[in-house]
């Protein structure tokens, strides 16, 4: 079942240039994260409306913070488009992505499970301070792998945590030892989600064809960009800086040096997914028969996530 | 034996995993900890054969252990007041005994330091503390504590008879001001040594529920204290040259520090925030200014000697 977790009907029409906005916004979005709350969902029988609501608060919220990214990176297009900031005004992208988190407080509060507020809040809460300490970062050519491990479990994690927690909230299901396991599986993905993405900056597995190199250029070391520097001198840190395509990067470090570095910083995340899959073996002792399933499911999350295998 | 075992604290086996008491071709590696400190406490153990652990050599491991890395933050005081009171110093033999004891008492104070901040999962929630011996599986929990007590007892062997023979190092009379403000300026950089660190892990403190003083005044205001520090070291280095010198012409000597010091301070000013790569830097220069400034302090006394 597709979710359509966008609809005019959802906003006022007295706005101006608000529906325009989300319109842009929304359609050409994978919507990954509402489908993976609609996956874990149909293990734990809830309802279309609750399977709906909770696919359109995530995507809300995700949805929110990219306006506000574009216009904090001055990024001039999202999703090959042009960005919101851009093609309307500053003041509008933050306004709507305002606008979206205050639609999901109503909605939510509308709900009424306390415990789903609650745990909203804490991630949105999470999800700001990634991105306010990611900000300080810019321009931190010597930040290290573990300094941004600690952002992406704020910022990435956050959300990937609250998808796969917040249908059980949903469904009543408060185990604490599900939610703690739940917790640890969700961390992990968001932690692999984002190595993924930092490696797409490199053109590896871009089977999109993402622009590439654009952490670099805006001041930005991502995860493997860190992982390829660690061991390099500060004269070959200012060469690497300054490149902006890949055969600068194989001139500063030698094409064949860059490939075993690809390949030990995939082992690293190999182990990562083997934790993962240890946490998905447990999680499988607090499980109802009926629920059993949903382990399969997030086991190939990783392979989806991280190699961009579907 | 599975790869992975995720364990409650109420388990039989927990402290056993956390001690490192597994069978003898595994350790048992804390991955991840979650409810820290608290009864429902849950740690994933990987279990990793020694043959796959790429231990260093073992001095450098005991080194690492022992923290000689930071010894100058306790025997450097000691060294430069001997340099001082040289010329009172009539058995130069006990002096080098109580420069031993520190050695072992600073060893026994981080071994103690590791096990401790191990159990109660302090340094596997922050990546960056301790000496990292136990969470890289080089020596088991247990052994570090076993090496704590070889190392306390060897500074009670060796502290007592010196305490007992030379007990004017108890009875602070007829020491110059001078000493206590080259003691109170080592004192204020070790402190201000301790508050960077504090501010580079207070995310993992707050987490933690650890109430370190960052944590309770906020990242800024930690900051401004740091600065403080520095001045305060800086005036303290300028009076006791002074003092030393009964001169204000003594205050030129001061000069190489505060520059150090100056430095320091923009180094601090330009940090961003607890993750910045600028903080992670700041603790090693004050220990390297700890270090250097010991030596110049030492060489000074011997020239006007």
């Amino acid at each position: 079942m597709n979710i359509k977790v966008y609809a005019p009907e959802d906003f006022p029409s007295y706005l101006p240039k608000l529906n325009a906005l989300y319109d842009d916004l929304f359609s050409h979005g994978k919507g990954f994260r509402a489908k993976l709350i609609q996956q874990i969902s149909g293990h734990l029988s809830l309802k279309p409306s609750q399977i709906h609501l909770l696919a359109q608060t995530i995507e809300f919220i995700h949805n929110a913070s990219l306006l506000h990214d574009d216009l904090i990176d001055r990024s001039h297009l999202r999703r090959d488009k042009t960005a919101a900031w851009l093609k309307y005004t500053p003041e509008y992208a933050v306004l709507a992505g305002d606008y979206l988190l205050a639609r999901v407080m109503v909605n939510l509060s509308r709900y009424g499970n306390l415990y789903l507020i609650q745990y909203t809040a804490e991630m949105i809460s999470k999800l700001l301070e990634g991105e306010w300490i990611q900000d300080s970062l810019i321009e931190d050519w010597d930040v290290s792998l573990n300094q941004l491990d600690r952002v992406h479990d704020l910022k990435t994690a956050s959300l990937f945590k609250w998808c796969i927690r917040a249908p059980f909230i949903a469904a009543e299901n408060y185990n604490e030892n599900i939610h703690n396991i739940l917790e640890e599986m969700g961390s992990l993905l968001g932690l692999l989600f984002q190595r993924s993405d930092d490696l797409l900056d490199f053109d590896i597995r871009n089977f999109e064809g993402k622009a590439i190199l654009g952490d670099l250029k805006s001041g930005y070391m991502n995860s493997f960009a860190t992982f390829l520097t660690r061991d390099m001198n500060e004269r070959q840190r200012a060469k690497f800086r300054e490149c902006t395509s890949m055969n600068d990067i194989y001139a500063v470090i030698g094409e064949s040096e860059f490939f075993a570095r690809l390949e030990e910083f995939d082992s690293h995340n190999n182990k990562v997914m083997a934790l993962y899959e240890h946490h998905g073996s447990e999680l499988k002792k607090y499980l109802k028969d009926n629920e059993v399933g949903l382990i399969e499911d997030l086991l190939h999350l990783p392979r989806i996530l991280y190699w961009r295998k579907v | 034996m599975t790869e992975f075992i995720t364990l409650e604290r109420s388990h039989s086996d927990f402290n056993k995993y956390l001690l490192g008491e597994v069978p003898a071709e595994y350790r048992a590696i804390p991955v991840r900890s979650v409810n820290i400190n608290k009864a429902s406490e849950k740690v994933t153990f990987q279990l990793v054969s020694v043959l796959n652990i790429k231990r260093p050599n073992i001095i450098w491991v005991l080194a690492q252990l022992f923290r000689l890395d930071l010894l100058a933050l306790t025997i450097m005081p000691g060294l430069v007041t001997a340099g001082l009171m040289a010329g009172q110093i009539q058995n130069w033999t006990y002096v080098v005994w109580a420069l031993v004891a520190l050695f072992f008492l600073h060893g026994a104070i981080f071994s103690r330091n590791d096990f401790w901040d191990h159990l109660r999962g302090v340094d596997r929630l922050n990546e960056r503390g301790g000496s990292r011996v136990i969470q890289n599986g080089w020596l088991k929990a247990v052994t570090v504590k076993r090496l704590y007590n070889i190392m306390f007892a060897a500074f009670v062997v060796v502290a007592t008879p010196v305490i007992i023979a030379q007990p004017e190092f108890l009875i602070f009379s007829d020491i110059p001001v001078y000493v206590y403000l080259m003691g109170a300026y080592f004192a204020v950089l070790t402190y201000s040594y301790v508050l960077t660190r504090h501010i580079m892990s207070m995310m993992v403190d707050h987490e933690a529920a650890i109430g370190t003083l960052p944590v309770r005044m906020g990242f800024d205001r930690a900051k401004t204290i740091s600065l403080i520090l520095f001045g305060i070291s800086a005036a303290l280095v300028c009076v006791y040259f002074v003092s030393a010198c009964v001169s204000s012409v003594g205050v030129l000597f001061a000069a190489p520090i505060l520059i150090y010091l100056s430095w320091l301070s923009v180094k601090c000013r330009a940090i961003n925030s607890p993750l910045s790569s600028n903080l992670y830097l700041l603790p090693r220069k004050i220990l390297q200014l700890h270090f250097y400034s010991g030596l110049y302090l030492l060489a000074v006394s011997w020239v006007w000697a």
